[in-house]
């Protein structure tokens, strides 16, 4: 097909009022999502997933990815004007955002964060359409054995990236493959782990796990807590024009969504690091690094461009290799099994309108974000104010038709929330979910791929034989190593980082 | 790292120990879960990546304990208190599951806006604006999911009482 046709084809889908619909809801109800305290992208795209089964696949990952880009936009409303971050990527923000809001230049600071995510998203997206397909070039090179190593190097970086936390985000890693693992054995036909259980036999499936650990435990978390209170609304104002002051940093916003682009594409990294490395270079090239943390627009700058840029990279992955780095990836990796897509060079040759519809649709989501947010910024503020138990109400409440519409299954229900407690006490203790559901989706696919590679090889030593799977076992190893020194030599700035992050986060929650 | 809320790091041992105690024990099951076949080598037989999934939980289970327990996380915290909040969820893991049960006996519409409104009393809103923004969230909720986008949930046994006409647009539509 030429790439007029493409174009053609694409723009064609684009037009459908469903993935029109979709496009919409998605943007708007992004920034809405993201705008709450409490509620977040994993929560909105656990609830909604069972629902976009029934839809064709560019409009439910339309749906899902519109949900994933514009939170994040969202989260910089009452980051900035309340001092609470409305999910953990936007907790940096508050530094410089809400010292900025209590100097009177709250528009000011809205207009920075909005204009650094646009360029920050926009980039992503550009890096998104020349690098997917280079990839994707690549990608028939990946036989099983690449894959199974690009998985396991998924799987470690997912472990080392929980700074402080490696051991526990390996237990947590190793029940995800545990549980990913359970039920009939699709070689052998024989059971593993299911206790002669009908419910077992079949395994456990992910949406009940990601349900139960996202979207009920914090249900559950708000339910128990209490409403927090939150500081009366500044005024906001004049956004169009201060949406270009962005372009006067020009030295922080384009490496910083540099960095988010870098940490989006490989496995485990996400926000935090992108946003470390944005925050590091902006104070070390700016011209008042005294301002940080008590209003710096440049400030504002990196962390938005840092954190905005990582969703369409997040993509890059997913599309040429079908191998989720996140979360969220890992949710929408299941849109695309559910309709028998799969995702790598097969879908760039056979299905290039779906992509290029894709690409097309992340770019228009952007600016209906924009415009979206030059005019509602305020009534944001009213969402805002939505008490956090009655949330938790609203959060169970859809949490149900999320289980419940799988299979009308009471024991799924049971066991998703029985996964609810289990997250509660993961966020109660402060630890961490991700290698849960990085275990099951990673863990599954290196086990496939080991098994048909295994199939064609005499020795395990023979896997390393091909230059790419060399290659991937020489970056597990090295990751290792980096990871011990590390450990030995310490890393003082990246800790105060994290800790100072930590403290940041803390203000959306209420303790009981 | 353990968490750095030191009140919790009694918890936090507790809940890493129960966890280790649960995968010895999926340990301690392992020759009669799953089946090991006969003239396979060790990586291909089909219990290998359970093995794999238990042996690292096992690891780093351990691992995780030994250092809490280096850092004196036992002698830390209330974990009495602690303990109570978790229970305190059970409560709302109750109301979930009595909401299950609900929906095929009464219907989605019906046992949605029952379960808010009960809910939101059972917190203690009790101003007029909460009450009726659970109702309406209730019905929103329904109409988007159910009515719009025709989410796969069975109609309720009290809709069998309906007349036959009003009977089936409820079952499809609510």
């Amino acid at each position: 097909m030429a790439h007029s046709e493409v174009l053609l084809a694409s723009l064609e889908i684009l037009t459908r009022w469903d993935v029109l619909l979709a496009l919409l809801v998605g943007s708007v109800g992004g920034v809405i999502i993201g705008a709450i305290p409490g509620v977040g992208a994993a929560i909105a795209i656990a609830i909604l997933l069972p629902a976009t089964f029934s839809m064709e696949p560019i409009t439910g990952l339309t749906l899902l990815l519109g949900i994933y880009a514009s939170s994040m936009y969202g989260g910089a409303i009452p980051a900035i004007l309340i001092n609470t971050p409305g999910s953990s990527v936007n907790a940096l923000t508050t530094y410089n955002g809400y010292p900025m809001t209590q100097r009177g230049e709250a528009a000011r600071a809205l207009a920075l964060a909005y204009g650094a995510s646009f360029v920050g998203g926009v980039l992503a997206i550009i890096a998104l359409i020349t690098l997917t397909p280079v990839l994707a070039k690549v990608a028939p090179m990946f036989g099983s054995r690449e894959i199974f190593f690009a998985a396991c190097l998924g799987m470690i970086l997912v472990v080392v990236s929980h700074r402080g936390q490696t051991l526990i985000a390996l237990a947590m890693l190793g029940l995800g493959i545990f549980l990913g693992n359970i039920g009939m054995d699709a070689v052998t036909y024989t059971q593993r782990y299911s206790f002669d259980q009908v419910w077992l036999s079949s395994g456990i499936n992910l949406i009940v796990v990601v349900l139960g650990l996202y979207a009920i435990s914090q249900a559950f978390t708000l339910l128990v807590g209490r409403d927090s209170k939150r500081p009366p609304e500044p005024a906001v104002g004049g956004m169009f024009r201060k949406l270009f002051e962005v372009f006067r940093y020009p030295k922080v916003l384009f490496p910083s969504s540099f960095f988010g682009v870098v940490a989006g594409i490989v496995p485990g990294v996400g926000e935090f690091l992108s946003q470390f490395f944005a925050y590091s270079w902006a104070q070390k090239v700016s011209k008042a690094p005294e301002l940080f943390g008590k209003g710096a627009p440049d400030g504002i700058v990196a962390s938005e461009a840092a954190n905005n840029s990582v969703p369409p990279a997040a993509m890059i992955p997913l599309l040429a290799l079908g191998i989720p780095g996140e979360e969220l990836t890992a949710m929408m990796l299941t849109v695309f099994y559910v309709h028998n897509v799969v995702p790598g060079p097969g879908l760039f040759r056979d299905q290039p309108e779906f992509i290029t519809s894709l690409y097309l649709s992340m770019l228009i989501l952007n600016i209906l974000v924009i415009i979206f947010l030059l005019y509602a910024s305020r009534f944001m503020l009213k969402v805002v104010a939505i008490p956090d138990r009655f949330l938790g109400v609203i959060i169970l409440t859809l949490s149900f038709i999320g289980v419940y519409s799988l299979r009308n299954s009471f024991t799924d229900c049971l066991l998703a929330g029985v996964f609810g407690i289990f997250g509660f006490i993961l966020k109660r203790l402060d630890l961490p979910a991700v290698p849960i559901i990085l275990g099951m989706v990673l863990g599954k696919i290196a086990e496939t791929k080991f098994r048909s590679s295994m199939a064609r090889v005499d020795s395990p030593l023979e896997m390393i034989e091909r230059p790419i799977t060399a290659v991937l076992f020489g970056l597990i190893l090295l990751v290792l190593v980096v990871h011990f020194v590390g450990l030995r030599r310490g890393t003082p700035k990246l800790e105060q980082f994290d800790d100072e992050l930590h403290e940041a986060e803390k203000k959306r929650r209420t303790d009981p | 790292m353990q968490t750095d809320n030191p009140s919790r790091q009694g918890a936090e041992f507790l809940f890493i120990g129960v966890l280790l105690l649960f995968s010895l024990w999926l340990w301690s099951q392992l020759g009669t879960q799953v089946t090991y076949v006969e003239g396979q080598p060790f990586f291909k037989q089909p219990g290998l990546w359970v093995v794999i999934g238990l042996a690292i939980m096992t690891l780093g289970c351990g691992l995780h304990l030994w250092q809490l327990w280096r850092n004196g996380a036992t002698r830390q915290g209330e974990l009495g208190h602690e303990l109570l909040i978790w229970a305190r969820s059970l409560e709302f893991l109750g109301w979930f599951l009595v909401y299950v049960w609900l929906v095929p006996v009464l219907g989605y519409l019906p046992a949605t806006v029952l379960f808010m409104l009960a809910l939101t009393l059972r917190l203690g809103y009790t101003e007029p604006r909460l009450l009726q923004a659970s109702v309406l969230v209730a019905l929103a909720t329904v109409l988007i999911f159910k009515t719009f986008l025709q989410a796969k949930i069975p109609g309720g046994a009290l809709y069998e009482y309906l007349p036959s006409g009003l009977r089936n647009f409820f079952s499809i539509y609510f």
